[in-house]
């Protein structure tokens, strides 16, 4: 690159960098200030240190609940997201059809439609099965919603397995289902670890399902910080550390899924 | 141990018919080479032996079994493949193991055939490491290694050596051949490289457009080509063709004769010729001439580089003519 053009890179990196981090830099230091700091004027970046938020955060019996119901609800999709979108990945891998390209296409589809779309319907038929404030109910329409996705990203990590390496499974007795256990998933690993990632950061945040289907019992962390927005006021303390607490687990797998995505399956083929 | 044999076997894919009818057979414990141009259809034939690509009509039977409908496991085969195609995830003697492995065989069993095979292939010291920490060389080694474990009746190759450079493709075209003497299993190996199919092979079966041109011993390839393509393909430098009036004073409508069955000097006799290029290998000489037949080249010894310039003639050996007539070899007279 041309000094005039690394100069005109770095500038756009830290305009963008500056918009992305400034809100958390915000959030983070208001987590770790007073009622009397967090309006104070002018603001301060760091005010007097106190771990009081935290504190009633972490003792809040309504707001852990809510965390651990996210924990489950969004462990819970990667599993079945990836049960569905593994087998539906290779295989469409695999297909030698005419028909893949349009059955790409309407994978995509159902990933496409807004989310609106799919609240009434559903609602109305949760409500009808007992799947209202469930986590079950939460956990099946955010499959739904991420299962399209995983089965995107795990298709190109399959079509970069060469066919011959599969053959030489067959060759070496490996039945179809023995080819794809045995020597397509691992190979797959970097793609699979990434596709859980992101499916579990997608129903981790997920806002609209959460907040349209749950009442008390299967309500999540993202929709938990509103009951400190409440008649008396807002609790920005406590909205901050449970802001911070909620992104911690997104942070630190967003950090893990970098190694990934540059991580590539070479070695068994030539090069 | 077993032959490979087939029957009125034909392959199309869709409308594009690849192999129209093949007979063939492959003799127990024969070395026997595919070779033929790019596309020919060697790989689809060794598919079609593994198991890996199904024929469309005909009988393949190895070791006197049918073996139509089998999977390739099934087979009592082995296969090594052009780009190894080996596990990237597993070590080298997981890579080595898997067949067995699959079958569940008595570990005790499997470590001893593991052994068995890098003794074999000198891969004892890199059974713990990836494929991607391994040469290409060992890499094709650790495929090789793969294929003896399951003791197949018949080793299929295909290609195994062209992602190799020269020099080690010369070394692992040894070892394979050793491999051969010690193991004397029927092996079946797919190139498009002549060289590779006249040092290696005990037979040759040269391909061309889905067709058998010629199956022989790579000497009576060399000397009798029965079709102009075998005499054009096989030989390097390649056979010196010449068309028009003088085959067809013969009665056919291709000469060919090979440039170290030619001779190239001041004398009377012969076509007229001047050298216009000399190539110089050190063990050999190839002269390449224009003469009054056409360009021809022409095996030399080095002195001939004091003849560049002069008006030469040259002439075939006696004995050493190919006639061809509609691609056919008819018979040639002595001399001209
Ligand atoms: N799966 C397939 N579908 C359609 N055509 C195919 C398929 N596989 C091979 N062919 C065609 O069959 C012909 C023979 O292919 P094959 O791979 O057997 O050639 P080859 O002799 O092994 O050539 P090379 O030396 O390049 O490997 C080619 O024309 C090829 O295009
Ligand atoms: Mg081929």
């Amino acid at each position: 690159m041309k000094p005039a053009e690394k100069l005109f890179a770095y500038v756009v990196a830290t305009v963008f960098i500056v918009f992305l981090v400034a809100p958390v830099v915000w959030l983070l230091s208001t987590s770790f200030k007073g009622q009397l700091d967090i309006f104070a004027k002018p603001p301060v970046l760091i005010g007097d240190f106190t771990l009081e938020n935290y504190r009633e955060v972490l003792t809040d019996r309504r707001f852990m609940g809510s965390f651990l119901n996210s924990v489950i609800i969004s462990s819970l999709t990667v599993v079945f997201s990836m049960l569905l979108a593994l087998p539906a990945a290779y295989g469409l891998s695999r297909l030698r059809s005419p028909a893949k390209i349009p059955l790409l296409s309407w994978v995509l589809l159902v990933r496409a439609a807004p989310g609106m779309i799919y609240v009434i319907p559903y609602f109305m038929v949760f409500n009808e099965i007992g799947l209202i404030d469930t986590r079950l109910g939460l956990v099946l329409i955010n499959t739904v919603f991420t299962a399209p996705l995983a089965i995107w990203i795990l298709i190109s990590f399959f079509d970069g397995i060469p066919y011959e390496i599969e053959e030489a499974a067959r060759v070496d007795g490996a039945t179809r289902f023995q080819a794809f256990t045995k020597v397509a998933i691992p190979m797959a690993a970097p793609g699979i670890a990434s596709a859980a990632i992101l499916v579990f950061i997608f129903s981790w945040n997920e806002f609209l399902f959460a907040l349209t289907l749950t009442r008390f019992e299967a309500k999540t962390a993202a929709i938990a910080i509103l009951n400190y927005m409440g008649y008396a006021g807002t609790e920005w303390g406590k909205i901050a550390a449970a802001g911070i607490l909620i992104l911690l687990p997104v942070a630190i797998f967003a950090i893990g899924i970098r190694k990934y995505f540059v991580q590539t399956a070479a070695g068994g083929v030539k090069g | 141990m077993a032959d490979v044999e087939i029957k009125k076997l034909t392959k199309s894919f869709g409308t594009v018919e690849v192999i129209p009818e093949m007979d063939l057979v492959i003799p127990d414990g024969s070395f026997t080479v595919l070779v033929g141009p790019s596309g020919c259809g060697k790989s689809t034939l060794l598919r079609m032996i593994a198991g890996l690509e199904l024929q469309t009509s005909g009988d393949l039977s190895i070791g006197g079994v049918d073996v139509r409908g089998r999977d390739p496991s099934d087979r009592g085969i082995a296969m090594v493949f052009q780009s190894y195609a080996l596990y990237p995830h597993m070590t080298v003697r997981e890579n080595i193991s898997f067949a067995l492995r699959l079958a569940k065989a008595d570990p005790a069993e499997i470590e001893a055939r593991v052994q068995n095979a890098a003794d074999i292939l000198q891969l004892t010291p890199l059974l713990d490491r990836r494929p991607k920490q391994l040469s290409g060389g060992q890499r094709q080694r650790v495929a090789i290694g793969r294929a003896i474990v399951r003791n197949p009746e018949v080793f299929l190759f295909d290609e195994p050596l062209s992602n190799l450079d020269a020099a080690l493709r010369v070394q692992m075209r040894v070892e394979i051949m050793e491999l051969h003497e010690r193991l004397k299993t029927t092996m079946v190996y797919v190139t498009h490289d002549q060289v590779e199919a006249m040092t290696m092979a005990d037979r040759i079966v040269v391909l061309n457009e889905g067709r058998i041109e010629q199956v022989g011993s790579p000497l009576e390839l060399y000397d009798t080509p029965q079709t102009a393509f075998v005499a054009g393909f096989i030989g390097s430098p390649k056979m010196n063709f010449v068309r028009g009036d003088i085959p067809e004073r013969l009665g056919g409508d291709l000469l060919g004769v090979r440039p170290e069955h030619m001779t190239l000097g001041e004398g009377d006799t012969g076509w007229t010729a001047r050298i216009h290029l000399l190539e110089q290998l050190g063990s050999d000489t190839f002269a390449h001439v224009d003469s009054e037949v056409g360009p021809l080249i022409v095996r030399c010894h080095r002195e001939v580089a004091e003849l560049v310039g002069r008006d030469l003639r040259v002439a075939a050996k006696p004995g050493m003519l190919h006639l061809f007539k509609d691609g056919r070899r008819t018979d040639a007279p002595e001399t001209l």
